[in-house]
């Protein structure tokens, strides 16, 4: 990263770097890799935060002392995968979760997904649609950000990958429309990259039994961006041609 | 007409978790109408604006942080603005002066490594609904850590994938619904301080294990290690997966010179298998206890007690301290008419007094295990909180039917800090209802716990013995006199 890098965001899970309007998120285990990011054992994490957050504010976030022990580039595309219909039923209603936080309920973003979907198949316009998803609703990634993010990574793992690719490049020009924490991984999730997290949702599609864990695991990402990505992603896989009937 | 005002935080970030607390509490002041924390984005003014909540002369940016309230008054919306100010920085401050506690495995470890690197976490306690936890176990085994599982209603193919990926590692995975360990003398969910000694305890069974360990603790013998595996381990499906390595252990730990496996009856294969491995145990020179409730006593290379009692009365000799369990003197000989009604907090405690009821010929006795989720769905167990029980104690006395109550109290670690208190006013009550209807009522109970426990042993059985509660050494005494009383003793 070119500079003297900022302190966005100093996390138990995740420290976000920036400098302009690029970042750097390092991450633990406990979070996950995400797109162009760092992820490092607890300790040396542990280490890190520490050092942050020692240093004055003012002078940035110089990290040129660290040497990461081992730099391994990681591939985090999605790629079609078999999805089950009985998996996608499961995963539906798990979206139904609430998430409200005060006067702005994720719901009304989740709501969009299937038309936001739809359109992208059909290569019908979306700009309206985007406009009122990208930066909307409540969290520093917004849950609209997030519902977009999944729609993105269902029509991948849906083998709609033309599709997804065409929504992509209608996402990127809107990115100044949301938070610099969220513009760092709608932008990858536009070019096709997704975090950890992310792959562990799409993951849930494969089987009933696997559904389960994907639940589970949407519940344990925020106050609602699990349950958002989640729902994004349903939308996003189900208008395949190709969903396997389960056995 | 409202008030309608908002904050702007300038480039300031909050978790999702965080602003929702947030907006939830201020939300919930007197006289606020709705709140609004969001990142002033194009799209969430917009939707203020459509909620009518967006303030005149509002100017923020994507990364500004805004907090609008909508309520009764100027006044009520400034001090709710504040409040949530406040909200703000205390997190903020929280998390610089690192204080918060950690919220995730990851975030424990990360503390504690950044406390003290040179004495890393080495074990995470997990009591959290059931579909969460073993999502959280594996992370912590995947982080090395052994577990400690509290949770029930946890899926039993969780259990075995969690437990299988504990074996590889070598890790403990005690649970699910692990009720009690004690691990290098540290007590785990309820336990008994039970002196340290060289018996070394597999359990899959909580109250089963305390009243075994809380005898060896009466003998003198003590315990090496108390390795809870969790109720469903020696099933079928489940097939000993931690138990095989909680024996590999204790068979390496030099502390432990016994070994005693406590559990209600394993499935038929798993048995064969588990008292195979403890004959091998033996025979390599460590004497070797199975515990299996209801079975059949036999002495062979390994011990086989059916009974809690036989089981730590076996442990404690072949740990060279004999137990002495006194017979109580002076016992009812005779008991009022009417069946046996056991009200238990502890569920293996009840099932060895169903058992030894059975035994002695008792047929219309009713035990009921007031910790099992039938009584406990969105109530605190029994053993927390004794109040639901001593409902039920009170009631027996307008039951025509009972003669004879019989009860467990257990203390230690995690019971109630005083339950012989509620079940003494509740017997009182009792008794006074059956006297209204000239009856009697014969209570006859067990206290499981030590000198050293917390809630004071004397004391919690002089509460019960003040009330006439006839107390026993064991629970098995406890049931075996209940047993005789009313299939001899029963007063016309």
């Amino acid at each position: 990263m070119a500079g003297n890098p900022s302190v966005v965001h100093l996390g138990h899970s995740a420290l976000v770097l920036g400098a302009g309007r690029r970042q750097l998120v390092i991450t633990s285990d406990a979070f996950g890799l995400v797109p162009g990011g760092m992820q490092v054992r607890p300790p040396e994490f542990a280490r890190l935060r520490r050092d942050l957050a020692r240093r004055d504010p003012a002078r940035g976030a110089a990290i040129h002392g660290w040497r990461p022990a081992v730099v391994e580039p990681a591939d985090l595309r999605v790629t079609a995968i078999d999805i089950d219909s009985a998996a996608l039923d499961l995963l539906e209603r798990a979206t139904t979760a609430p998430g409200a936080i005060g006067a702005f309920d994720p719901s009304r973003q989740r709501a969009e997904a299937s038309a936001l979907a739809r359109a992208a198949r059909d290569g019908a316009d979306v700009a309206d649609t985007l406009l009122r998803l990208i930066g909307a609703g409540p969290g520093s990634t917004p849950a609209g950000d997030d519902v977009v993010a999944g729609v993105l990574a269902g029509l991948r793992a849906a083998g709609l990958s033309e599709a997804a690719a065409e929504l992509g490049a209608r996402v990127l020009p809107l990115l100044g429309r949301t938070t610099a924490a969220s513009t760092h991984y709608l932008e990858a999730a536009a070019t096709g990259r997704f975090a950890d997290r992310v792959h562990a949702l799409v993951a849930g599609l494969r089987s009933a039994r696997s559904a389960p864990a994907a639940i589970r695991a949407a519940a344990t990402f925020g106050a609602s961006s699990g349950t958002d990505l989640l729902a994004g992603i349903v939308a996003g896989a189900r208008i395949t041609p190709a969903i396997r009937k389960s056995a | 007409m409202t008030s309608l005002n908002s904050r702007v935080f300038p480039r300031l970030y909050r978790d999702s978790v965080a602003l929702m607390a947030i907006a939830s509490s201020t939300e919930a002041r007197d006289g606020v109408d709705r709140v609004g924390a969001v990142m002033a984005t194009p799209a969430n003014i917009a939707i203020l604006d459509e909620s009518a909540m967006l303030p005149t002369g509002l100017t923020a940016a994507p990364d500004d942080l805004v907090i609008v309230v909508r309520g009764d008054t100027d006044e009520i919306v400034a001090e709710a603005l504040d409040a949530a100010e406040a909200a703000l920085t205390s997190v903020e401050s929280a998390r610089r002066n690192e204080d918060r506690p950690a919220a995730t495995i990851g975030e424990g470890i990360q503390a504690m490594a950044a406390e003290d690197s040179d004495r890393p976490a080495t074990m995470a306690a997990i009591s959290i609904p059931g579909t969460y936890a073993a999502v959280v176990a594996e992370r912590a085994l995947r982080d090395g850590l052994h577990v400690f599982c509290f949770s029930d209603n946890v899926p039993v193919e969780d259990e075995i994938r969690v437990k299988g990926l504990a074996r590889e590692r070598r890790l403990l995975h005690m649970g699910p619904d692990c009720g009690t360990a004690i691990i290098d003398g540290v007590p785990l969910g309820f336990a008994n301080v039970v002196r340290r000694g060289t018996v070394g305890i597999v359990a899959a069974s909580g109250t089963g294990a305390q009243e075994v360990s809380r005898l060896l603790d009466l003998a003198g013998a003590g315990i090496s290690q108390l390795i809870g595996v969790g109720g469903r381990d020696l099933s079928a499906e489940v097939d000993g997966l931690m138990t095989d390595l909680a024996l590999d252990l204790l068979e390496d730990d030099a502390d432990t010179g016994v070994i005693a496996i406590v559990s209600k009856p394993p499935a038929g294969p798993v048995a064969d298998r588990l008292l195979a491995r403890l004959a091998a145990i033996a025979q390599k020179g460590t004497p070797t206890i199975a515990c299996f409730l209801g079975a059949e006593d036999t002495d062979g290379e390994v011990t086989v007690r059916g009974t809690l009692e036989g089981g730590a009365i076996a442990a404690a000799a072949a740990a060279g301290h004999p137990l002495q369990v006194d017979a109580a003197s002076g016992l009812p000989t005779t008991a009022p008419p009417g069946r046996v009604l056991g009200l238990y907090t502890g569920g293996t405690l009840a099932s060895e007094a169903k058992l030894l009821l059975k035994r002695g010929g008792v047929t219309d006795a009713e035990v009921l295990d007031l910790g099992d989720d039938e009584y406990t769905a969105g109530k605190p167990h029994p053993m927390i909180d004794p109040e639901a029980r001593a409902t039920r104690i009170a009631a027996a006395g307008s039951d025509a039917g009972v003669g004879i109550l019989l009860l467990d109290l257990v203390i230690g670690y995690g019971a109630s800090p005083d339950p012989a208190t509620p079940v003494v006013e509740a017997i009182g009550a009792a008794r006074a209802a059956a006297a209204a209807d000239g009856r009697e009522l014969l209570v006859i109970g067990s206290v499981c716990g030590t000198p050293a426990d917390p809630q004071g042993l004397d004391r919690q059985r002089g509460l019960l013995e003040g009330a006439g509660v006839v107390l026993t050494p064991t629970n098995a005494a406890a049931a075996r006199l209940a047993a005789t009383l009313h299939t001899t003793g029963a007063r016309a």
